[in-house]
C-alpha cells in the first residue's frame, strides 16, 4: 500500500524538490502537492494522508497556525516539518505539538534525506 | 551693730539686689550699659569706672563717668595705660602714680570735676584667657573706700557673668545664622543636583527608549532577513544535491530552470534585505 504524502510549502519549487526526493526513495508514494496552506488544511481530513511535510514560513497561514487548526480539529495526522529556519525557538515550539514527529532544516542534502528516510520507515511504520 | 553701720549696710544690699535684678534682665551689652549707668553709682563712690572684659584678643569696655556710660567693643588698642600694669597682676592694686593716671585720663572722652588721686584696680581671671578689670578712679568727694572692696567683687562676679553669657548667646545665634546660610547653600545645590539628575534620567529614558526600538527592529529585521535569504539559498543548496542524483537529462529539463529562478529569487531578496536596513536602521528612532 503505496505511503501517502501531503506536501505543503508555498514555494513551488520546494514542492517539486520535494517530489524529486521522495520518488527516488525505496519506497511507494502518493505525493499531493499544495502551495496554499488553507487550501491544504481543507483536504487533510479527505485524504488522510499518511504523513504532511509542512514549512513553517508562508503567508496567509503559517506553518504553527496549520498545526494549531489541526490540533483544535482533533486532526493527528503526522507532521514532518520541513523549514528553512534554524531558530532554536522554533525547533523547541514542536513539543506543543505531539503530532509533529521530526524537524529538518532545508536545505536537502545527503544526511537530511537519509534521516527523512529513516523517520518513513520507522516512525510511520508504527 | 550700730544703728547707722545696720542703716548703711541695708542699703548696700537693697541696692546689690537692684542692680543684680537689673543685670540678669539685660539682654544685650547695650541694656547692660544702661544698667551699670543707673545702678553702679548705688553701690560704692567713684570719679570715674572702667569695666574691662576681655576674652582671648577681645575686649568690651564699659567707661562710667558722672555724665554718662559708654560701650566701646575692639582689641587691645582699647586699654588705657595702667590697664596694660594691672592685665599683668593677678592683685588687687592701688595705683596713685599721678604721672599714670594723667597719662590713662587723656584717653578719657571728657574731663572729670575733680582730678583723681588714686585708681584701686583689679584684674579678675575667671577663666584661661578670659577675665574682667576693673579700674576704680576715686578722690574729691567721691573716694573709693575699703569697705566697697567686698561690694566691687560681687559686682564684678556678676558682670563677667553677664557679658559672658550675652557673648555665648551671640556666639550660638551667629553660628545658627551660619549654618542657616550653610543649609540654604546646601539646599539650593540640592536643588540643582536634583533638577541635573532628572535631566539625566530623563535623556537616559529617552535613549534608552530609542535603543529598544532600535534593538527590537534589529531583532525582527534579522530573523526576517535570515529567513529571506536563508530560502532561495536553502533551495540553490537542495537542488544542487538534486544536480548530483538524477539523471543529465533530467537535470537539464527539470532542474536548471528552477535553478535559474531561484537564483534570482536569491538576488531580490539580498537586494530587499539591503534596502530595508539602509530605510529602517539608518532612519533615527
Amino acid at each position: 500500500m503505496a505511503t501517502k504524502i501531503m506536501l505543503v510549502d508555498d514555494s513551488p519549487i520546494c514542492n517539486l524538490i520535494m517530489q524529486k526526493v521522495l520518488t527516488r526513495l525505496p519506497l511507494d508514494v502518493d505525493i499531493s502537492d499544495f502551495t496554499n496552506p488553507l487550501t491544504a488544511f481543507g483536504q487533510v481530513a479527505e485524504l488522510n494522508p499518511t504523513v504532511i511535510f509542512l514549512d513553517l514560513n508562508m503567508p496567509e497561514l503559517d506553518g504553527w497556525g496549520f498545526l494549531q487548526q489541526m490540533k483544535e480539529t482533533n486532526l493527528t495526522h503526522p507532521v514532518i516539518i520541513l523549514t528553512s529556519s534554524t531558530s532554536a525557538l522554533d525547533q523547541a515550539r514542536c513539543v506543543e505539538f505531539p503530532n509533529v514527529l521530526a524537524y529538518h532544516t532545508k536545505p536537502l542534502t545527503k544526511e537530511v534525506v537519509g534521516a527523512l528516510l529513516l523517520t518513513l520507515q520507522t516512525d510511520l511504520a508504527q | 551693730m550700730s544703728t547707722t553701720l545696720e542703716f548703711r549696710y541695708r542699703i548696700i544690699y537693697e541696692s546689690l539686689s537692684r542692680f543684680s535684678s537689673t543685670l540678669s534682665r539685660s539682654a544685650t551689652l547695650e541694656e547692660v550699659k544702661h544698667c551699670l549707668q543707673r545702678q553702679v553709682k548705688y553701690l560704692f563712690d567713684y570719679q570715674f569706672v572702667r569695666f574691662c572684659f576681655y576674652q582671648q584678643e577681645h575686649y568690651i569696655v564699659y567707661a562710667l563717668a558722672p555724665t554718662g556710660c559708654t560701650l566701646h567693643c575692639g582689641e587691645a588698642d582699647l586699654l588705657w595705660a595702667h590697664e596694660g600694669l594691672l592685665k599683668s597682676r593677678d592683685m588687687p592694686t592701688i595705683i596713685d602714680d599721678e604721672r599714670l593716671i594723667a597719662d590713662s585720663l587723656r584717653r578719657a572722652s571728657s574731663p572729670l570735676p575733680h582730678l583723681p588721686t588714686q585708681i584701686w584696680g583689679w584684674n579678675v581671671g575667671f577663666n584661661p584667657g578670659s577675665g574682667l578689670m576693673v579700674s576704680v578712679f576715686s578722690g574729691g568727694d567721691r573716694t573709693f573706700q575699703p569697705a566697697d572692696v567686698p561690694v566691687l567683687k560681687i559686682t564684678l562676679e556678676n558682670l563677667y557673668a553677664k557679658i559672658l553669657s550675652i557673648r555665648l548667646i551671640e556666639e550660638v545665634h551667629q553660628s545658627k545664622k551660619a549654618v542657616e546660610q550653610a543649609l540654604l547653600g546646601l539646599q539650593e545645590k540640592s536643588d540643582v543636583i536634583s533638577r541635573l539628575v532628572a535631566t539625566q534620567e530623563a535623556i537616559i529614558q529617552s535613549r534608552t527608549r530609542e535603543l529598544e526600538v532600535k534593538n527590537t527592529k534589529l531583532l525582527h529585521l534579522s530573523r526576517q532577513h535570515a529567513h529571506t535569504i536563508r530560502e532561495p539559498l536553502s533551495r540553490i543548496l537542495s537542488l544542487a544535491y538534486l544536480v548530483d542524483v538524477l539523471p543529465p537529462e533530467e537535470v537539464i529539463r527539470d532542474i536548471i530552470p528552477v535553478l535559474v529562478t531561484t537564483s534570482t529569487d536569491l538576488d531580490v531578496a539580498l537586494r530587499q534585505v539591503i534596502q530595508l536596513i539602509d530605510t529602517e536602521i539608518a532612519s533615527p528612532g
